[in-house]
């Protein structure tokens, strides 16, 4: 209850906070989308910073370090440190120019004159809004994630199947409502001061966190000796031979249990109850509730006596599919799948091929009912507490399900993530705040300082990750984070197990902090692009007055954040896979955005083609990804990224050149003569 | 120094970066730097630090000069 207490505590100070900047509200719609361009050094490096840090920076990092390594630090902050900055330095501060020189506030106005064309406009305006859901959609669906997390036992009786916590879609609610709210009462002034204090929150109680955690885990070195014991490939980016050697034996393990599972169930295989009872006894680890001595002790016994040497090729496929929750047998044995061979046992690559079943994990809800309950509700054995449903589906995956094997980052796909970054330079949202800035002077600050907020977010998160392959509970020696853990949970799971209620609340608002400083510019963001390319564009200036804009543009952002709000509900995604996505999207149009501003040569018709092949190569590419479900696709063996990039780029290029050049005002617009 | 200048040393020290953030001599290194952190983390905090001291150049020799005075326009050219 003292999560909760805190996290409330915190959302009310916000909207508190989004009250004070109503004040300084000037009434005009050109304050409420850009401040009336005064925004000054820090406030502006504070709202970049805040704004491009959102879920993918904490949760996000911290859950794809569990999975993939230390490697991921290279993956996205290194890399963001030098193109983050360089996009601020090449296009913030020449764009930032323009817009004041001619009256921007959205990137399409911009287009639009430097293209000469007005239907440009209509193309746009539905991809960029089209790619900045996935983007809400990351900070929607993690929000939920994490105070549901953190607050597991807050209620007595209600929410039972969420764990005695604040429900995911109700948290989300909660906190896409406080940032309406507080967006709607202070527009972009409000946003910049709510980002500001968001992000010196976010920053400190990570900070803060992270001296807690190591300290509870045994200290800086001693959690990394353990990761080096245990898991040492989390170290590198190549697979070390103890974990291919450790991976190789759990594989033949577990393929003995898929196959004296399937032989009980499906050729009514049956042990005598005195061997099953010796077999279960010889097994020498329990497992939680004595799980892994149930079922492993008498796969082993079957093995051993022969009872499973029968088993087809097509039925010892079948066992690994099954027991991975990968495929169930239809009621019509005749239309097995064809992937299934008859012939020759599938190999693990193979078998992972198939998606696993959604919610299959459900099936520890039955296996482990007795245990599950309120997790302050002592346990009927009298050991510790109840377990959460979070927790009865964890031990089912980690019991249940094959290991994972090894793999290192390929080098080539490591050099590709190169390309996401440049998202940054179509980012509508944080085109705008470029517009926020008092002077050209303003962004040097943000321009240095950029690299090193991001080595201060990332670096932490991404030891913790690490860390928490191998951390184990001090007093039960079992692992805190268990193998197959969702991603998104493991930062809220590790705080919670390693602090005490007062810092897991305080943490849980400084994630909020990271997450809703992001949320607010988009949301202002996509209400402003609506009455700016769309509504006043059409309509006329004049049309409407300026109170109704800001209303017109409110109601807009509402049904955006209604629409993520519902996507949000369905299956998730890891936050990492959804956030390299949108920003692919992002960044297979930035092509278009340098050479709208230094190269001359680019024409109308260049940028529909340039428009064209990055929306048709983004489409096929991500449909063909499973809509984001299958974490490791590539393209050519290279991150879809670079294929998006190298299209648009070709594309632009060759129609622009067989096309007629701009007007000579036009030119003179954009590229005047230097001084 | 002349701004081009600047412009030519910023570029190459960029592309330095990311000539370093490819660092596959470091792909098998599992030591840990100074006892705790894994090699692939600390050499790329290194590239941040880098890249923010690069930047710093950047804002020093290469900054482009625009007219903080110009008036501001309420109006695009299509409104015009």
């Amino acid at each position: 209850m003292t999560q909760l207490i805190i996290i409330s505590i915190y959302l009310a100070l916000l909207l508190g906070l989004g009250f004070f900047s109503s004040k300084l509200f000037r009434g005009t719609s050109k304050d409420y989308m850009l401040a009336s361009h005064s925004i000054g050094p820090f406030m502006l490096l504070m709202s970049l910073f805040g704004t491009t840090m959102t879920a993918f920076a904490l949760v996000g990092s911290t859950g794809e370090s569990f999975k993939e390594g230390a490697g991921v630090y290279g993956l996205l902050a290194s890399s963001s440190g030098i193109i983050h900055s360089l996009c601020f330095f090449v296009l913030g501060v020449k764009l930032w120019s323009l817009g004041k020189k001619h009256g921007y506030t959205t990137q399409i106005q911009f287009f639009r004159d430097r293209l000469e064309s007005d239907r440009i406009g209509i193309l746009l305006f539905p991809i960029l809004v089209g790619l900045i859901i996935p983007y809400l959609l990351i900070g929607v669906m993690a929000s939920g994630t994490v105070i549901n997390s953190i607050t597991e036992g807050a209620f007595t009786t209600a929410f039972a199947q969420y764990d005695y916590g604040v429900p995911p879609w109700l948290a989300s609610l909660v906190i896409c409502l406080v940032v309406l709210i507080y967006v709607f009462f202070g527009g972009m002034r409000g946003t910049a001061i709510a980002n500001t204090a968001q992000t010196i929150v976010f920053m400190i109680l990570g900070l803060i966190t992270f001296v807690i955690v190591s300290d509870k885990l045994g200290g800086l070195e001693e959690s990394t000796n353990k990761v080096l014991a245990k898991n040492p490939s989390k170290m590198i980016r190549s697979v070390d031979p103890q974990d291919t050697d450790s991976y190789e034996d759990g594989y033949k393990k577990w393929i003995v249990l898929a196959q004296y599972e399937y032989a009980k169930k499906h050729k009514g295989l049956a042990l005598d109850p005195a061997d099953e009872k010796a077999a279960i006894a010889a097994f020498p680890i329990a497992g939680p509730a004595g799980y892994l001595k149930k079922t492993r002790g008498p796969a082993i016994f079957a093995k051993k006596a022969g009872l499973l040497s029968n088993l087809s090729i097509l039925d010892q496929n079948l066992a690994l599919l099954i027991q991975d929750n990968r495929y169930e047998i239809p009621n019509d044995k005749g239309v097995l799948d064809n992937r299934i061979s008859d012939s020759s046992v599938m190999a693990h690559h193979e078998i992972m091929s198939f998606p696993r079943l959604p919610g299959a994990d459900r099936e520890g809800l039955t296996i482990f009912a007795q245990f599950v309950g309120h997790p302050t509700e002592k346990a009927a054995s009298g050991k510790g507490t109840k377990w959460t449903r979070k927790k009865a589906k964890g031990v089912f995956r980690a019991t249940h399900w094959a290991p994972d094997p090894p793999h290192g980052m390929d080098p080539w796909k490591f050099l590709t993530y190169f390309f996401v970054p440049l998202s940054v330079g179509m980012f509508p949202h944080l085109f705008q705040h470029w517009l926020t800035a008092k002077s050209a002077a303003s962004f040097k600050l943000a321009v240095v300082a950029h690299p090193i907020f991001i080595m201060i977010v990332w670096v932490p998160c991404v030891l913790l990750g690490v860390w928490m392959t191998s951390a184990t509970d001090p007093i039960s020696g079992a692992p805190i984070i268990a193998a197959h853990f969702p991603p998104n949970a493991v930062l809220p799971a590790a705080v919670k197990a390693l602090t005490g209620p007062l810092m897991a609340g305080l943490l849980t608002a400084g994630i909020l902090a990271a997450i809703m400083s992001s949320l607010d510019s988009q949301f202002l963001c996509v209400g402003t692009m609506f009455t700016t390319d769309i509504v006043s564009h059409y309509a006329g200036k004049n049309r409407f007055t300026d109170k109704q804009l800001i209303t017109i543009a409110r109601v807009f952002i509402v049904l955006i954040v209604a629409l993520t709000y519902l996507f949000s509900l369905f299956e998730p995604r890891r936050v990492f896979t959804l956030g390299v996505w949108c920003f692919s999207g992002f960044s297979s149009l930035f092509p278009l955005i340098l050479a709208s501003l230094y190269w001359k040569r680019l024409t109308k018709l260049g940028a529909y083609a340039a428009i064209l092949a990055a929306a048709g190569s983004w489409i096929y590419m991500f449909a063909d990804a499973n809509y984001a479900a299958n974490a490791n696709y590539t393209v050519f063996g290279v991150m879809p990224v670079a294929t998006m990039i190298t299209l648009t780029t070709i594309a632009m290029i060759v129609v622009s050149l067989i096309t007629p050049p701009p007007s000579k005002e036009t030119l003179e617009k954009f590229f005047p003569a230097e001084k | 120094m002349n701004k081009r200048c600047g412009k030519c040393i910023i570029i190459g020290l960029v592309c330095l970066l990311i000539v370093l953030h490819h660092d596959i001599w470091n792909w098998d290194n599992k030591d840990p730097v100074f006892g705790f952190m894994p090699v692939a983390l600390a050499w790329h905090a290194g590239i941040s630090i880098g890249a923010s001291l690069v930047w710093y150049l950047a804002t020093r020799i290469a900054w482009p000069t625009f007219d903080d005075d110009e008036p501001t326009s309420s109006m695009t050219s299509e409104d015009a």
